[in-house]
């Protein structure tokens, strides 16, 4: 019982803090992760992401119910495992966005270590976006995460887990700055070691120092397979 | 409901008697190119009734049998990864073998 009040908490959290602000977008936002072991210690992973707007609030307009398909990902990366612990990994994504396409180059760092009782990991990437006509875009981003088996000390086949990611995105832009923190709690489901599925909220606020936040609010699902 | 069947308790390898202490690091030394200890335990395996002593009182004069289980993070063969190690209460290797590391692909993108 304490486990599921802890849980509840856990997303109630971002969509208090969403309520306590004006929103801007919610929606939803699908993610399959394709990961295919190239050697022992090298893989890579394919990510497909989509984001559909369904309700939108401008300013001090009221809610407005507004289906759009927001964009499409697809991700490449190849990374090398250094260790059990270390990975770094480099790749290329692309995005279609209102009929545009941007480019992104993403070098990552990942380390996971397992403790007693849940597994926690750290992520330092970089990123380059260039789009059509556009400005580069640099971004530094580090995530934080927490996985922890729902029962028991680890997360075993047909049994449930619980994640948690926070993660700090600094971008520049031109001569301009910003920051944004993505919360992202999720109840996930390890129907075997490779596959995993995973339903949650991604909660991103960005303009964080500015003054002019935005707020996004996805009903989060994604699929984790190696094949 | 299953019986127990053994107890583990993580140690310093500086509570191993120095003697056994200094043959499982030797052993360490010559199975792999690097290592880097991660855990430490002393493993008992017996009766239950000696068991239950072993935790309550430390001591028991029920027979016994002791061994250490070691886990490192290892260099062999240009690879690293984790490995666990068990020892008998003498230092002698009884069993070295690869930890099968959990998919992480969830946490790494």
């Amino acid at each position: 019982m304490m486990r599921v009040i802890l849980f509840g908490g856990f997303i109630l959290l971002p969509l208090s803090m969403v309520w306590s602000q004006k929103v801007y977008r919610t929606g939803f936002l699908q993610q399959v992760n394709v990961n295919l072991p190239v050697s022992a210690t090298w893989r890579l992973n394919t990510k497909v992401e989509s984001r559909q707007s369904l309700v939108e609030q401008e300013g001090a307009k009221g809610w407005k119910a507004k289906y759009r398909y927001d964009l499409m990902d697809v991700a490449f990366v190849l990374s090398k495992r250094l260790d059990p612990n270390n990975t770094l990994g480099a790749g290329y994504m692309t995005r279609f966005r209102n009929g545009a396409i941007s480019h992104r180059f993403i070098q990552q760092y990942s380390r996971v270590t397992t403790y007693d009782l849940f597994r926690l990991a750290h992520r330092v990437s970089t990123d380059q976006t260039f789009s059509g006509g556009g400005p580069l875009q640099v971004r530094l981003r580090y995530r934080i995460g927490v996985e922890k088996a729902w029962n028991g000390k680890t997360v075993d086949p047909k049994e449930f887990y619980v994640k948690a990611n926070a993660e700090f995105l600094g971008a520049w832009e031109r001569d301009e700055t910003s920051l944004e923190v993505r919360i992202v709690p999720t109840l996930g489901y390890a129907f075997s070691d490779a596959n995993k599925f995973e339903a949650g909220i991604d909660y991103r606020e960005d303009g964080v120092f500015s003054g002019g936040a935005r707020n996004r609010l996805w009903i989060y699902i994604a699929w984790f397979i190696t094949v | 409901l299953g019986g127990i069947q053994d107890v583990e308790k993580t140690i310093s390898l500086n509570n191993i008697v120095a003697g056994v202490r200094q043959k499982i690091i030797q052993q360490l030394d010559s199975v792999f190119r690097k290592y880097a200890l991660e855990k430490a335990q002393v493993q008992w395996t017996g009766s239950g009734e000696a068991l239950v002593q072993m935790i309550q009182k430390n001591a028991t004069t029920l027979p016994l049998v002791l061994n250490y289980e070691i886990v490192v993070k290892g260099r062999k063969e240009n690879l690293v990864n984790m490995y666990e190690l068990l020892f008998d209460d003498s230092g002698k290797a009884v069993r070295v073998s690869e930890i099968v590391q959990r998919n992480t692909d969830n946490l790494d993108y």
